[in-house]
């Protein structure tokens, strides 16, 4: 028997190469093999031999050998492999869940309404269905700006298919498909607030109010054990230097740009403890849950092959990454540095990330890191900053294209920005291949950057940042488009 | 019993004849053949069977790939494929002293003369028989961080080591590269890696540790690799 080489193994032998061994053999063993007559018994045997052969034997060697490797591995395969050697199982698809206000014209409703009686309709042709059931309180004239079960309610809807494309962001879904309720409208409308991520071991919480004058995103840090109006702490603004701001006042304290944070007590004295974090941004986000995308075959296969620095006994990077992913599918990105300081010696950061802004489920990582970590070890995770990333230039296109390149290019960006590290690097030149490929004629000084400054080929982000494309606008905005 | 064996025996009496019988016995040979193949496939990614076949260092490579453990400059395909095989005891080490020193040495470093030192003076080596040595001496101050960050540490090379070098301009060599990924990836998360000190010839003050300030003339020279 001979001993094949890894790529003889790997690439199987095909019909043609059974049928030449066949008649090897038969040569070797004085059987006439170059003088057969057309159907004769033998050449026919052969024939039949080598294309049953390799259909049902020889086949199945590149599959067993391909199926050995993370990488060579079939999709079928690579799913049971991931279950049966690595104890892992393959992430299916999930439903964006979005929170749509919905209120009724002055003077109309109340309207009680149940899950699946109605349909709202995103700007991109994404439908939700709604999930829960409440009443809609009779029309106050106020609408979506004044107070949820008052003007309007404020109700869940589930993404009609499982994706990642349900990403709709503030202010896109206003179209009520069903026609039942006559005076109802919808928005997605942003919370004012994000959802409160705490990292630490305090029992206390925030009560947040104010009307903030403009986005921000705070990070609080206790600086002093203690009860509200006793703890003290300092804030950080869009991941500017922290800023000493007093006592956690029980009757609030306010923050820059009017948002009101009051310190609220836990089951536990201190009800706040020194060094937690409490995170929010203003406004929040109306996706209550992205949905994702089933797991592509090479983000299974990198959580394969983490599991074995998983074996580990002292948690080290990868073993925090692992955790990080394992706690919430939402996390898709994560870096983790030392930061062995006097303040806080030997803590470990752990900065995530994901399709969206990450900041209320930091507790929810947290917790779940703190479950593992060893004694004396001081694990701190925080969100990523989420830094919109806009486009500006000219293209060139045919005018019957220009709607599928818009849309097609709009696509291939967004998951171009979603697929950047944390501190990652945008390129314009990425941008030009997105558009060329879509179909462009030609282009003109594209640049790309955050907001109001796309004018880099290159950008980086801070090492605490990671990208997003603009929400609520699309290259058909950003982009001067020339038809010809 | 072979297929080129039991096929023959299993014929009619019409397949049994001299020319008949030639054929069904080539097809039972290119059955064993192929179950030969098959068998060869599966052990594909076994790392302690496939490092005798001609198949190894490709499928070696594959496999270390997988379990992130790089083959060593001198390592053979049955010594790379013992340690592959084995990795379900070398990965519960990460993060130890023995675990970092084992993989540098692997890797090609100067094991002889190759320290790990924690800030709080505790210092291991490796001996050629691969165990690890530690000592506790006086404290390292890596940085100018104060004594509460203890949480740091370095590599000390008490010899020339020309191949790992450091420039603001050309940046790291392949080697210092090399073993700055692996300490990043063998220390402990919570691990503050400072850099590399490398006294390539004189008195430098803390090395020998019983060496302190005053106790000699200034003389010594070297280098320092930054951590990344």
């Amino acid at each position: 028997m001979a001993l094949l080489t890894f790529d003889q193994l790997l690439a199987g032998l095909t019909q043609d190469q059974i049928r030449e061994r066949l008649f090897g053999r038969l040569n070797s063993d004085s059987f006439p093999i170059t003088d057969f007559a057309p159907g004769a018994n033998g050449r026919t045997f052969v024939e039949m031999a080598a294309a049953g052969i390799a259909d049902n034997v020889a086949g199945l060697v590149p599959r067993i050998a391909g199926g050995g490797f993370v990488d060579e591995a079939d999709e079928d395969w690579l799913t049971l492999l991931a279950q049966q050697n690595y104890a892992i199982d393959k992430i299916g698809a999930s439903f964006t869940v979005q929170t749509v206000k919905l209120y009724a014209a002055l003077g109309v409703g109340p309207y009680t309404v149940a899950a699946g009686d109605l349909v709202v309709q995103a700007l991109s042709g994404n439908r939700y269905i709604l999930a829960q059931a409440g009443t809609i309180p009779i029309g106050t004239g106020v609408g979506p700006s004044g107070v949820d079960g008052t003007d309007y309610k404020a109700l869940q809807f589930k993404a009609e298919s499982p994706g990642a494309a349900y990403a709709d962001v503030a202010g896109e879904i206003t179209t009520l498909l069903t026609k039942q309720l006559p005076g109802v409208s919808a928005i997605n409308g942003a919370p004012t607030f994000s959802a409160v991520g705490h990292a630490g071991s305090g029992t206390g919480t925030l009560s947040l109010g104010g009307t903030p004058t403009g986005p921000a995103r705070f990070t609080l840090r206790i600086t002093a054990s203690g009860q509200p109006d006793v703890a003290t702490f300092e804030y950080s603004q869009d991941g500017a230097p922290y800023i000493p701001a007093g006592s956690c006042a029980s009757g609030g304290v306010v923050l820059p740009g009017g948002t009101v944070v009051a310190f609220v007590a836990g089951t536990a004295n201190p009800s706040f403890v020194y060094l937690d974090t409490y995170d929010f941004s203003a406004p929040g986000t109306p996706i209550a849950l992205q949905g994702l995308d089933e797991e592509t075959k090479e983000a299974l296969g990198a959580r394969m092959i983490a599991r074995w620095p998983s074996l580990a006994e002292v948690p080290t990077t990868d073993i925090y990454e692992q955790w990080a992913r394992l706690a919430s599918t939402q996390v898709t990105k994560v870096t983790v540095n030392p930061n062995n300081t006097a303040a806080h010696p030997g803590r470990t950061d752990i900065l995530i990330a994901g399709l969206s802004d990450l900041t209320g489920i930091v507790g929810t990582v947290q917790a779940y890191i703190d479950q593992r970590a060893g004694v004396t070890d001081h694990p701190f995770v925080a969100a990523a900053t989420v830094v919109d990333i806009q486009a500006a230039g000219s293209v060139e296109v045919n005018a019957a294209d220009l709607t599928r390149i818009q849309t097609e290019a709009q696509l291939a960006w967004q998951v171009y920005v979603a697929s950047l590290l944390i501190g990652g690097t945008v390129r314009a030149a990425k941008l030009i291949q997105i558009l060329m490929d879509a179909g462009a004629v030609d282009y003109f000084n594209v640049f790309i950057g955050p907001i109001g400054s796309a004018i880099y080929p290159d950008f980086t982000v801070l090492s605490t940042e990671v990208m997003q494309a603009l929400a609520g606008s699309s290259l058909a905005t950003q982009l001067t488009w020339i038809v010809l | 019993m072979l297929y080129q064996d039991w096929l023959p025996k299993l014929a009619p009496p019409a397949l049994q004849g001299t020319w008949s019988g030639r054929l069904i016995k080539a097809l039972g040979a290119e059955l064993d053949e192929c179950t030969d193949e098959m068998i060869q496939a599966r052990k594909l990614s076994m790392p302690g069977t496939v490092s005798t076949m001609p198949a190894a260092t490709e499928a070696l490579a594959k496999i270390g790939a997988e379990r992130q453990l790089e083959r060593g400059p001198t390592e053979t395909d049955a010594q790379y494929g013992e340690r592959l095989r084995l990795a379900w005891d070398v990965f519960p080490r990460m993060g130890s002293h023995g675990a970092l020193l084992g993989q540098l040495d692997i890797a090609g470093y100067d094991r002889a003369n190759l320290y790990v030192i924690q800030r709080s003076g505790r210092r291991s080596t490796r001996t050629s028989l691969g165990a690890t040595t530690i000592t506790d001496g006086p404290v390292w101050t890596w940085s100018g961080k104060p004594p509460e960050a203890y949480a740091e540490f370095g590599l000390l090379f008490v010899a020339a080591q020309p191949s790992i070098t450091w420039d603001s301009l050309l940046g790291f060599s392949a080697a210092a590269a090399k073993l700055n990924r692996i300490v990043w990836r063998w220390r402990p998360a919570k691990a503050d890696f400072i850099g590399t000190a490398i006294i390539a010839s004189g008195a430098t003050w803390g090395w020998p540790t019983t060496r302190t300030w005053g106790s000699f003339n200034w003389g010594g020279t070297g280098s320092f690799i930054p951590p990344r």
